[in-house]
């Protein structure tokens, strides 16, 4: 029988025996009903001639931006104490010890915090349904919103459990991360608008612009503000994120079969894949790269004592 | 079955660990003993693989433990002096947790948490929050957490800091029933007496070096030159004087009103040579037996009566 992870399963028992955890979902459903209905009451207020379904969308976006706030400032709170939560309380090396590898207690931490924003999703399913109501919104694309919001989380948790692993104390962890994460909404569009500038004032040629391109493409798709974009796109049928980028370049960059949000989804996955390796190797307490000479003294005492 | 050779670690220009050699033989229970700042914790956290050592290598059955982890972590088991636990689990969630980081199927392990419970006496605190528990049975149930997936060697540093003597005396009689489990256990203190009538080995580590090693009794005779002897004769107590001064390496003899003591300097068939002796003589002896010397004052001669809180 496979084994559920076990930092997950003990996080687990310990997140749903927590009060605050029930709190706080109250608090962020009530804000999630209160933007809701206020769409609503302007969409019914604004609908003289019949009711618009586009309207509705537009509701449905707007809590899915909501969520995606919530998602950026919650889950590195939440997360960011993950390890140096453990080493606060006396527990770390305890957990070090064990068979566990590194890569799976990370990755438990961020299946916890994972785990928090299936919850929220799931818990806001009566609101959701509220939506569903009107029409206008189909469940693919609630389910399509659902997992990027899942792979957005682990992107956002992955940084927070990284941070954990590099802080002793939870607070410098939760800081860093939130500031990183808010960094990443400036610092990658800045990163971007320079290379944009750098080459239009070089003017350089098209193999340099292409490679130019595909950075400024990697860069601007871990900005949780395009990458918000990019979903909206895709469900409006419209087309702003890879205009906006091909704009900035002066090149039309078109690859077929591939959208921003494809791009979006891939960057999340690899940079949450490559900040659980980085932490799971921070979290080692012997780092392989310190390793005495391993093919010798392979025998101390023949007789085993 | 655990050897240490040469270890040395040092934090910037302080060495805690000093070129340490150690060696525990299988089933024994070892007193690693020394001052605050000796080096123990150190040591042990070495030995459980969760630092790096600066030099020297740990074997277990012969394996340099940095070349195979894997087998470190299935055959160490590891309490640290300082710990804390999950105080929003029960007891047995607890355990069950630990059982999940050691890969032991679930259908297993019920039967093991019950049996490890049972031996730190915490069966009936199973289904209790582990933060209602005492600092005593939250020691205890940490060495219970340590023997989750049966180790070989337990390595347990300070176990007892902390308790009252009541609990004290009771983490004392969960490790003589563990010493009849086949383990190996090395077991660390700054108190010698706490040790001794536990241990069958002990070794006193200074400055990050081992001073010295061996049974208790080897090692107040290391460090103590002169053994105080009794002999209670039932009369001819003139005649023992007399034989006594005659004998090698004894001196010291004083007449007290029911028994003659003298000191000596030498090791145990001395001693044997001069009772043999005295009964060849016909000097009937009701009883001859050394005298218990001050573990205390051999540790403070040891460690050159330090305490150095600062390393």
């Amino acid at each position: 029988m496979k084994m559920l992870n076990p930092v997950f399963r003990k996080d687990m028992r310990v997140l749903f025996r927590n009060i605050k955890v029930y709190i706080g979902l109250t608090i962020y459903l009530l804000i999630l009903v209160f933007i809701t209905n206020s769409i609503l009451k302007m969409i019914n207020l604004n609908s003289y001639n019949g009711f618009n379904p586009e309207y509705v969308m537009g509701a449905y976006l707007t809590m899915l931006g909501f969520q995606m706030l919530v998602i950026t400032f919650v889950i590195p709170a939440f997360t960011s104490s993950s390890i140096s939560g453990e080493r606060e309380r006396q527990t770390l090396d305890f957990m070090l010890i064990t068979r566990m590898k590194t890569f799976d207690i990370v990755l438990g931490k961020l299946m916890s915090s994972i785990m928090l924003v299936c919850l929220m999703i799931v818990a806001s399913m009566p609101v959701y349904a509220v939506i569903f109501y009107y029409g206008g919104v189909s469940v693919i694309n609630f389910l399509f919103n659902t997992v990027f919001l899942i792979i957005y989380s682990a992107f956002i948790g992955s940084i927070a459990v990284f941070f954990s692993t590099i802080f002793k104390k939870t607070a410098a962890a939760t800081a860093v991360s939130n500031l990183f994460v808010i960094g990443l909404s400036i610092g990658t569009a800045t990163a971007a608008g320079t290379i944009i500038t750098v080459c239009s004032l070089v003017g350089v040629n098209d193999i340099a612009r292409s490679i130019a391109g595909i950075i400024c493409v990697a860069l601007i798709s871990l900005n949780p503000v395009v990458s918000f974009v990019s979903v909206i796109d895709t469900q409006l049928g419209s087309d702003l994120t890879w205009e906006f980028i091909g704009g900035l370049l002066d090149s039309s960059i078109d690859i077929p079969f591939l959208q921003v949000w494809h791009i979006v989804l891939i960057m999340y996955m690899l940079v949450t894949f490559l900040l659980l390796k980085a932490a799971a190797i921070n979290l080692r307490p012997i780092k392989k790269s310190g390793r005495k000479n391993k093919n010798i003294r392979k025998t101390a005492d023949p007789e085993n004592n | 079955m655990l050897k240490i050779e040469g270890l040395v670690k040092r934090y910037g220009k302080f060495t805690a660990v000093d070129g340490l050699d150690l060696e525990v033989s299988r089933g024994s229970i070892y007193g690693f003993v020394g001052p605050n700042g000796a080096g123990k914790t150190t040591t042990m956290k070495i030995m459980a693989g969760l630092l790096r050592a600066d030099g020297g290598s740990v074997y277990i059955d012969g394996i340099d433990v940095s070349a195979d982890t894997d087998m470190l972590k299935q055959k160490i088991g590891y309490m640290p002096d300082f710990f804390g636990v999950y105080t929003d689990l029960r007891v047995d969630e607890y355990m069950d947790f630990y059982a999940g980081t050691y890969y032991i199927p679930y259908e297993e392990r019920r039967e093991i948490i019950d049996n490890l419970l049972e031996i730190v006496d915490l069966s009936h605190k199973k289904k209790d929050y582990v933060d209602s528990l005492s600092r005593g049975m939250k020691q205890r149930l940490c060495l219970a957490r340590s023997l989750i997936h049966d180790p070989e060697i337990l390595i347990l540093d300070e176990p007892a800091s902390g308790l009252d003597p009541r609990a004290r005396i009771e983490m004392k009689e969960v490790l003589k029933q563990l010493s009849t489990l086949d383990k190996t256990i090395v077991i660390s203190s700054h108190i010698l007496p706490e040790l001794a009538e536990m241990c069958t080995e002990i070794g006193i580590i200074n400055h990050g070096k081992m001073i010295d090693s061996g049974s208790v009794t080897e090692i107040m005779s290391h460090i103590s030159k002169e053994r105080v002897v009794e002999i209670k004769p039932v009369d001819k107590k003139a005649e023992l004087i007399t034989l006594l001064e005659q004998m090698p390496n004894v001196g010291n003899i004083t007449d007290n009103t029911f028994y003659v003591s003298f000191s000596y300097r030498g090791d145990d068939s001395g001693l044997s040579y001069i009772l043999t002796n005295v009964v060849s003589e016909g000097i009937p002896v009701l009883s001859f037996h050394e005298k218990e010397g001050n573990l205390e004052d051999i540790f403070m001669q040891l460690t050159g009566g330090e305490d150095n809180e600062n390393a």
